[in-house]
């Protein structure tokens, strides 16, 4: 049986082929691929239907297709074809939750005891149904479903409990945790142990753990040496980061996390992270040789690391043509334009005690300096507002919200997330709410290691990222452990 | 089968329901929402405020009616 998966790429549609034999290969469809499948399975009865926690499946035409939640609320060219399923799967799911009481005489109880108002909370299955009968409402097509008898095949399967789909989710091998794209790199991890103290107590214990370690770790001195990057020249060469490699989330052993008030050979914070080294692609250089001006004009004047900076617009920014790059921040044009921002001015001695106002246009965000100062500018807001450097370059990715959307969903006071000292912390529960909401494949859960692989470490392996929060000077440093298991290796 | 969903009302309570069905009546024009809590069959009307869906338990009569009706009419349609 042929196996898709409908997820997202950065809040748009994706579609993807599922291949392989533990379904760990997907191959993005093109345009003319995806209108063949949908024309395909748009007018073909569903025959199953599986509810996943953050998506379901579905049996088509013998095509198994997974969708995920966010997948199904987006628009695009394709929304004509995803209603219709849209339609065809809120249907299913309605006449099997009536078909449940056959034979009983159900009349709704007029004296509700409960509050006249609430709110109902997150769920796939509400989401599909409710959207399901706004597409119904706009397109007519939901006005007597009577009439599409035809629709539910007899065979259909629904599943009664939640434990039920789970087991079938696991069956099926289908759920998105265990889908992962294959770059074909040789990159060895070490998944070290997560050593945050208090997360795991705020984290709720019954989602998924992907991103927690696993016990057949690989050994560290497996992982492939930062010399075996091939270099090229850029500009042109994209360099792709490996799927693979994760944030290790340990913190350096003799640092006391939850006491902001430590200090570690001068740095009020160190963090570890297993990357490979592309500083020598040429990326890097590339992006200090076109753009280094106003990077470092602007972050400097906004009390910015210049060199996560730089580290963070190189893996951004796509290819530099003729000088330049169009959109080196990669900003949503459509959230940016029109969006004012007020950042706070630093010199030598510190805050400046004055703020730079502007306002994005269509004009200067296709501009580079004018793009990089909304970059920037939105790096610097995130960062304020959660009071933290790496929660902030994160959040950059992840959507601004997403800390606070976390925190209500698990029902975690923020306050305990904020500041440089909660980063990890905070990273985790933003990787745990996205993936468990949108899917695996939300934004790039991997990102600050994809950022640090630009970070230029000294001997040691460390980079040293100083920034203002405030009017206070705070040093974040960075350990590069597969650097360090590498000379402890050969030394 | 799995429709579950969480209500939770002003105070914070939480309550765990069971969707049956939605239906839009064309009639009064509003949305509504069919669901079990507790074995106990409840109908609200709905309207999604930023992002969040607003259930309300202020029904009419007529509006009860018109829902008790759909699901004769939806048990009919299950019973095919």
């Amino acid at each position: 049986m042929r196996k898709l998966y409908f997820g997202t790429t950065n809040h748009k549609r994706s579609f993807f082929d599922i291949k392989g034999e533990k379904n760990l290969i997907n191959v993005v469809l093109n345009k003319d691929q995806i209108i063949e499948v949908l024309n395909n399975i748009i007018n073909k009865d569903i025959t199953s239907v599986y509810i996943l926690e953050n998506g379901m499946t579905c049996v088509i035409n013998n095509v198994q297709i997974t969708l995920n939640e966010e997948f199904l609320n987006l628009s695009d060219e394709f929304d004509y074809y995803i209603d219709v399923l849209k339609t065809k799967l809120k249907k299913c799911i309605e006449k099997e939750n009536i078909k449940k009481y056959k034979g009983q005489n159900l009349k709704v109880n007029r004296n509700n005891k409960y509050a006249s108002k609430m709110i109902i909370a997150g769920s796939l299955v509400t989401s599909i149904m409710l959207t399901g009968l706004g597409i119904g409402l706009s397109k007519n097509i939901d006005k007597d479903i009577s009439d599409d008898k035809d629709i539910l095949a007899s065979d259909t399967l629904v599943t009664d409990d939640l434990d039920e789909e789970k087991d079938i989710a696991k069956e099926s091998e289908l759920h998105e945790d265990k889908i992962s794209i294959s770059h074909g790199s040789s990159n060895k991890v070490t998944m070290v142990p997560f050593e945050l103290d208090g997360a795991k107590d705020t984290i709720p214990s019954d989602e998924p753990t992907d991103t927690m370690p696993t016990d057949n770790a690989t050994p560290s001195d497996e992982a492939q040496p930062t010399e075996d990057v091939a270099p090229s020249d850029e500009p042109t060469e994209e360099v792709q980061p490996s799927d693979d490699v994760m944030i290790s989330d340990t913190i350096i052993p003799n640092l006391t996390m939850g006491n902001p008030t430590y200090n570690l050979s001068g740095s009020d914070y160190a963090f570890a992270f297993e990357f490979r080294d592309s500083t020598d692609t040429g990326k890097l250089q590339a992006t200090k040789d076109y753009l280094g001006y106003y990077i470092e004009y602007y972050a400097k004047r906004w009390g910015l690391p210049v060199n996560l900076i730089m580290a963070q617009i190189s893996q951004e920014r796509g290819g530099i043509e003729n000088g330049t790059v169009h959109n080196p921040c990669q900003l949503t044009y459509i959230y940016f334009v029109g969006q004012t921002f007020t950042a706070p001015v630093y010199d030598e001695n510190g805050f400046t005690g004055t703020y730079d106002t502007f306002t994005v246009t269509d004009e200067s965000i296709n501009t580079v300096e004018g793009n990089i100062m909304a970059g920037l500018a939105f790096l610097r807001k995130v960062i304020d507002n959660n009071q933290s450097l790496l929660t902030g370059l994160f959040l950059y990715n992840q959507g601004e919200p997403n800390l606070i959307f976390a925190c209500q969903y698990f029902g975690v006071d923020i306050n305990d997330y904020k500041g440089d000292q909660n980063s990890m912390k905070a990273v985790e529960l933003i990787k745990r709410y996205t993936q468990t909401v949108y899917g695996s494949y939300y934004g790039d859960q991997n990102y600050l290691t994809n950022i640090f692989q630009y970070l230029e470490l000294d001997e040691n392996g460390e980079a040293t990222l100083t920034y203002y929060l405030g009017d206070q000077e705070i040093t974040i440093k960075i350990n590069n452990t597969l650097v360090k298991d590498d000379n402890m290796v050969r030394g | 089968m799995n429709s579950k969903i969480i209500l939770t009302d002003v105070e914070g309570n939480k309550y765990k329901a069971e969707i049956l069905f939605t239906h839009f009546d064309y009639f009064f024009s509003k949305n509504y929402i069919v669901y079990l809590i507790d074995d106990d069959l409840l109908a609200s009307s709905y309207e999604k405020v930023d992002n969040k869906y607003i259930i309300n338990n202020d029904l009419s009569s007529k509006e009860y009616d018109m829902i008790d009706k759909t699901i004769e009419e939806r048990l009919g349609e299950a019973y095919a």
